[in-house]
């Protein structure tokens, strides 16, 4: 079996060896005839056939000589080839923009030297008006950097090294946040067993306060390490924080752990109360303007020492003829216990008169801010006070009376 | 590259001479692991098919020692291990050590069980043999030991 | 668990049987007399250029807990070869034969690293999973201790959205992906032709394995052990790189 074996294997480098000293005769078609022949043929040929096989392998370049010419990784290559057609696909896109944009500019009469973006998208608004709803659908024309996003640039060197330890993860900069986190929490636990082996107990004041902040949400989060994760992924992350979050020390890290929080925004409207004016007589006043409810809009001025008038359009709360009108007026100076305070003033247009109600409505919450403390604020933010309505009438449709009512519909 | 992608025939460098020797792939293109695996070829070919090896069998580890350690074990002695102690001294090592050195001293049969875990427990109350000396004075488990009242750890 | 409670008694009888073994101690003094007049030749002629034999010795291994095998009824056939014995039911590790096949191994690793190839380590064990991904940053080499997302290797192009070069070597701190089936990585390396380094325990096959190191692939302590070993085979191999780049520029 063995002796098989051994004659197979020289038969086979025979054949290469011959192959190598006559490439283009027909030798294999000599070799598939079956003879003793043949069998001495390969004993006396095996001593050859296997300096052969070492021949192939003594020409080959040393790895040492090879290194000294640098060479380019295929990688590389194929990446240097894709940057030169992106390139020159920008410039040809960027060369189209200016042309395009001087011809705009000879249509709009002006000199297309010093036309701007601005310029161009007003001349865009112009002459191809669109009431598509999303404005990503209507036309534009924005200089090409803008249009095609940016390209990623190369993750790997000449040799076709990846810069990241993780790149062959697919998703480095994910893996990276979880492994800078797994290190944050180990060296936390190795403070924690210091300050024990010392005796000492964590400092009560110096706990890390997250109350103002959430954890980043998925899209967020994407949008932060540019890569696209799963659900199972964003819940790893979020349990790897929350983790870190709950040792005693984590405020060590706090510039870490901040990094992926965003702050929530509740107080915002504290920033931005206006300070009331005050007209010839000394009294403070705040006018809102564009107090906006369906297709009513108008401004409302609050006077702030008054004794509880309401003037709408020059007559008082009357001008409304329905209860629950005048409620919606009323109802938050009553909700403030402002209602013998102040003075309201309110020029209002359009719309009927729940809508224009509704917006005297706002306007006044949105004036008397000026004039309450911070609890009442938070008061009026919950009782929804302070939240713009923005629904609109919706639209009939085709086929049915209304937009939503449809016509009687009778089985049989 | 022009390999196939059956693992399971031959070894990764057979495939790879393969390639070479006819050509398909250029010597100067080799991958770069080729020259070391030529030059340091691992002790057993890497294929996927090997013959089985049932005649091979794997014996078990016994000890002389291990009578003497079945009787402390069956007395209960010398099971439980201090994870803490990593001088490699065990309670069971003491024992068969003082076994060893009564039996030569003459102590009749039935008697070295019980004296000689006297002798051990007896030794081990003394303070002196309480305090374990870590192996590396350096490390971290050193500067702990040394601090730790072992006595009366769960006292607070 | 199982195998850190039979620790104690069996490293004690261990001691004894096996601490006079020094066959895996090559001629140390002969080599690196030598190896002043080798640096000027080719590396691959010389049996040890970069001198892994002295990072480690036997006792190391067993002091990192190297020998400790699975149970005996999860034994894989192939892995016979390289196992002492079973000590009431678990399986050890015959450390010489360890020892001649990490040496191997590392000698390997730090050619490779001395041609400038990229080394992968890879770990699918959640406890030492942030070990062996900071020995691969600290490497300056790459690291997979992550789900195993298929084609990473067969359909690269594709996965990565450009022609991709990948790793020269990897290097398999376990090579399970749980304990019932083999790392995908195994199989999809021996396709691409791309050498691997595993460390297989006594459960594992080391049929795919260019490389394989039987030993402990679970305790922490070994991995330990494992990572700083490579981590020096691939230190010197890049420090040898560094010079022989400096002499050609």
């Amino acid at each position: 079996m063995k002796m098989y074996l051994n004659s197979s294997k020289m038969l086979l480098l025979t054949r290469i060896a011959l192959k190598h000293a006559f490439p283009k005769t027909g030798l294999s078609s000599y070799f598939t005839k079956k003879s003793t022949f043949r069998i001495q043929n390969v004993y006396m040929y095996s001593s050859k056939a296997s300096s052969s096989t070492e021949n192939v392998y003594n020409n080959f370049t040393d790895w040492e000589t090879l290194s000294r010419k640098k060479k380019v990784s295929k990688a590389m290559k194929a990446y240097l080839e894709r940057a030169k057609e992106h390139d020159e696909f920008m410039k040809r896109q960027q060369f189209e923009f200016n042309i395009g944009k001087r011809h705009l500019a000879n249509m709009m009469g002006e000199d297309p030297e010093t036309f701007t973006q601005k310029d161009v998208d007003r001349a865009i608004e112009y002459l191809f008006p669109s009431g598509i709803y999303d404005p990503a659908a209507r036309p534009l024309m924005k200089p090409p950097e803008e249009v095609f996003p940016a390209r990623k640039a190369a993750e790997f060197d000449e040799a076709g090294r990846p810069h990241h330890f993780l790149f062959y993860t697919g998703k480095p900069n994910f893996f990276k946040l979880l492994y800078d986190a797994a290190e944050n929490i180990q060296l936390l636990h190795k403070y924690e067993d210091k300050v024990i082996r010392k005796k000492e107990t964590p400092d009560p004041n110096a706990s890390l306060d997250l109350n103002a902040s959430v954890w980043l949400t998925k899209d967020q989060l994407e949008q932060m390490l540019v890569e696209a994760i799963n659900d199972l992924e964003y819940d790893n992350f979020k349990l790897v924080m929350d983790r870190l979050v709950s040792l005693p020390y984590s405020y060590r890290c706090k510039e870490f752990i901040e990094k992926y929080r965003k702050t929530l925004s509740t107080q915002r409207f504290a920033l931005e109360i206006p300070k009331p004016s005050y007209d010839e007589n000394g009294c403070a006043f705040v006018t809102t303007y564009e107090c906006l409810r369906k297709k009513a809009r108008g401004d409302v001025t609050i006077k702030c020492p008054g004794s509880g008038k309401i003037t709408i359009n020059g007559q008082d709360l009357t001008y409304f003829e329905d209860t629950q009108s005048r409620e919606q007026v009323i109802f938050p100076l009553i909700f403030t216990g402002m209602e013998n305070k102040v003075d309201v003033v309110a020029n209002i247009e359009g719309g009927g008169p729940s809508g224009q109600s509704g917006a005297i409505r706002w306007g006044i919450a949105w004036g008397l801010r000026s004039f309450v403390d911070k609890s009442m604020l938070e008061a009026m933010q919950v009782a929804g006070l302070l939240t713009r309505d923005h629904r609109r009438r919706e639209r009939k449709k085709p086929g049915q009376p209304g937009a939503r009512k449809k016509p009687t519909w009778k089985k049989r | 590259m022009a390999t196939t992608r059956l693992e399971r025939i031959g070894s990764i460098f057979s495939r790879t001479e393969g390639l070479l020797l006819r050509g398909a792939i250029k010597p100067d293109d080799r991958p770069l692991w080729f020259d070391v695996y030529k030059a340091f070829p691992p002790a057993v070919e890497p294929k996927f098919a090997r013959p089985k090896l049932e005649n091979l069998t794997i014996k078990p580890i016994l000890y002389k020692e291990d009578l003497i350690r079945a009787k402390f074990h069956a007395k209960g002695q010398g099971l439980s291990v201090n994870m803490l102690n990593t001088t490699g001294e065990t309670q069971t090592k003491r024992l068969i050590q003082t076994y060893q050195r009564l039996q030569s001293e003459g102590v009749p049969e039935e008697e070295l069980i019980q004296k000689s875990t006297e002798a051990v427990e007896s030794a081990r109350r003394s303070p002196a043999d309480t305090k374990i000396i870590a192996k590396n004075p350096e490390s971290v488990t050193a500067k702990v030991l040394a601090e730790a009242d072992l006595k009366n750890i769960f006292k607070e | 668990m199982i195998k850190r409670c039979i620790a104690q008694p069996v490293k004690n009888a261990m001691l004894f049987c096996r601490s006079n073994s020094v066959a895996s101690l090559p001629e140390l003094s002969e080599v690196t007399h030598e190896n002043t007049k080798a640096l000027s030749t080719n590396p691959l002629d010389h049996p040890d250029y970069f001198q892994v034999h002295n990072l480690f010795t036997v006792k190391d291994l067993f002091e990192s807990r190297v020998h400790y095998g699975h149970k005996e009824g999860s034994l894989n056939e192939n892995m016979k070869p390289y196992i002492f014995g079973s000590r009431q039911g678990h399986l050890i590790f015959d450390l010489d034969i360890t020892a001649n096949h990490l040496r191997a191994a590392l000698n390997f690793a730090a050619h490779i690293a001395y041609r400038g190839g990229i080394i992968c380590f890879f770990n699918r064990n959640a406890l030492n999973a942030h070990l062996v991904e900071r020995i691969a940053q600290e490497c300056g080499e790459y690291a997979h201790t992550r789900f195993w997302k298929g084609g990473i290797f067969t359909n690269a192009n594709h996965q990565f959205g450009a022609v991709t070069r990948l790793p020269d070597l990897c290097i398999f701190l376990n090579t399970q992906n749980n304990i019932l089936s083999q790392h995908t990585a195994v199989r999809d390396s021996a396709k691409m032709l791309i050498p691997t380094i595993g460390i297989v325990d006594s459960n594992c096959s080391p049929n795919l394995i260019t490389y394989p190191v039987p030993g402990n692939d679970d305790t922490p302590i070994a991995i330990e052990l494992y990572c700083k070993l490579f981590k020096a085979a691939i230190a010197r191999g890049k420090e040898a790189r560094m010079k022989f780049l400096q002499e050609n520029n």
